[in-house]
């Protein structure tokens, strides 16, 4: 059954078409409620009310192709209620550290998870607003459009804010690379002169 | 760093992040639990918004009945009567002539105590019908269930003002004219 056929029963009031709906979305809802959160717990309860909330407003949809919009507006506002509720520390933990570590392949290079917990870092560091668009952006792969009637505002608003965020992120990947090059250059210079430690 | 190359990070970061975590099976039941709570919760908060009103309509009638109390028609009507100095009359030769108000007007009212007596039951009567109508307005607008409480109240307060306005402007007959 398609998305608009769901939501058409789910107006309807079928409980199966509920349960479809929320298991063709559930994973893409999870995942944005974490990145906005960066916690598991406050993730899950994000995307349960949101749900909740979904299922008894559905009715008041009068175009069922906008539901997608509709439904992360939902999600969106409800995790940044929590996450201003909970007044959570938007920073990476060592629990996240570790959970990268297991989830990477280990074939993939080093330099690549590294790089992962220099973006997590990053997107810590930015405003709720330019880091929710991001995500949008980046996770969901929304246009400029979908997210500015997600966000409910222009999308001139989206596009200095992605613009914002990603001048940021940029900023910090260019310090870490010339703190990286400085400290190449520090090892290798002891090396010159026999520091090493294994001379 | 290029650019693309930088979104192309941006993607797999994110991506890599929510791998580590499922959701988990058993929270479709809690958001059923959820509905069904929040559900019942709303019935108990329609309920809730009964008494908010009946208690908004026990207090209407309580001020309104004050208020009607507190209105002493006879002495308003004695003191706009105080006010009149002259009188000018016209007699049966079409001849106008003032003449001083304390004789004419004066005892011809305070005489005619049934006029002033009227004017006070009007009022009574006016008073009720309006709270009738406002207790009416109350319950009819609670039973429309999805209409948000401020919107009732919204809704309330334009028909009470309504109400009033036209009080004003078309009773003027139950008003005694002095």
């Amino acid at each position: 059954m398609g998305n608009i056929d769901l939501i058409k029963q789910c107006q309807l009031g079928d409980s199966g078409s509920f349960s479809e709906l929320y298991h063709l979305h559930r994973k893409k809802a999870l995942g944005t409620a974490y990145l906005i959160s960066n916690q598991k717990g406050i993730a899950e309860d994000i995307v349960q009310e949101s749900f909740i909330e979904c299922f008894q407003k559905i009715r008041t949809i009068k175009n069922p192709e906008a539901f997608e919009a509709w439904f992360y507006k939902i999600l969106v506002r409800t995790g940044w209620r929590m996450v201003k509720k909970h007044n959570y520390l938007l920073l990476v933990g060592d629990q996240n550290i570790e959970g990268l570590s297991t989830a990477m392949d280990f074939n993939s290079e080093l330099d690549t998870s590294e790089t992962n917990l220099m973006i997590h870092e990053a997107l810590a560091r930015l405003s709720l607003p330019l880091k929710t668009v991001v995500i949008l952006y980046y996770f969901n792969d929304m246009t400029i459009e979908k997210i500015s009637k997600v966000l409910d505002c222009f999308p001139g608003t989206v596009k200095s804010r992605l613009y914002n965020a990603r001048r940021q992120l940029h900023d910090v990947f260019k310090e870490n690379e010339l703190s990286e090059s400085a400290v190449n250059v520090f090892f290798s210079t002891r090396k010159e002169y026999g520091l090493d430690g294994n001379a | 760093m290029e650019m693309h190359e930088l979104d192309n990070q941006i993607k797999r970061a994110l991506l890599c992040k929510t791998n580590e975590i499922e959701p988990s099976e058993e929270a479709f039941t809690l958001i059923l639990a959820g509905l069904e709570k929040k559900q019942a919760h709303r019935t108990f908060k329609t309920s809730y918004k009964h008494y908010i009103i009946t208690l908004l309509c026990a207090l209407s009638v309580i001020f309104g009945i004050t208020l009607t109390r507190s209105v002493d028609v006879k002495s308003s009507g004695m003191e706009l009567i105080n006010s009149v100095k002259t009188a000018i009359i016209l007699d049966k030769s079409n001849i106008v002539f003032e003449k001083n108000a304390d004789e004419v007007i004066k005892q011809t009212a305070i005489s005619d105590n049934i006029q002033l007596a009227k004017a006070d039951t009007s009022k009574n009567v006016g008073v009720s019908v309006f709270l009738l109508q406002t207790f009416a307005g109350c319950f009819l607008f609670n039973q429309v269930n999805d209409l948000e409480l401020y919107l009732r109240f919204l809704i309330i307060g334009r028909m009470t003002l309504t109400q009033s306005w036209y009080n004003n402007k078309f009773r003027h007959g139950q008003v005694p004219s002095y």
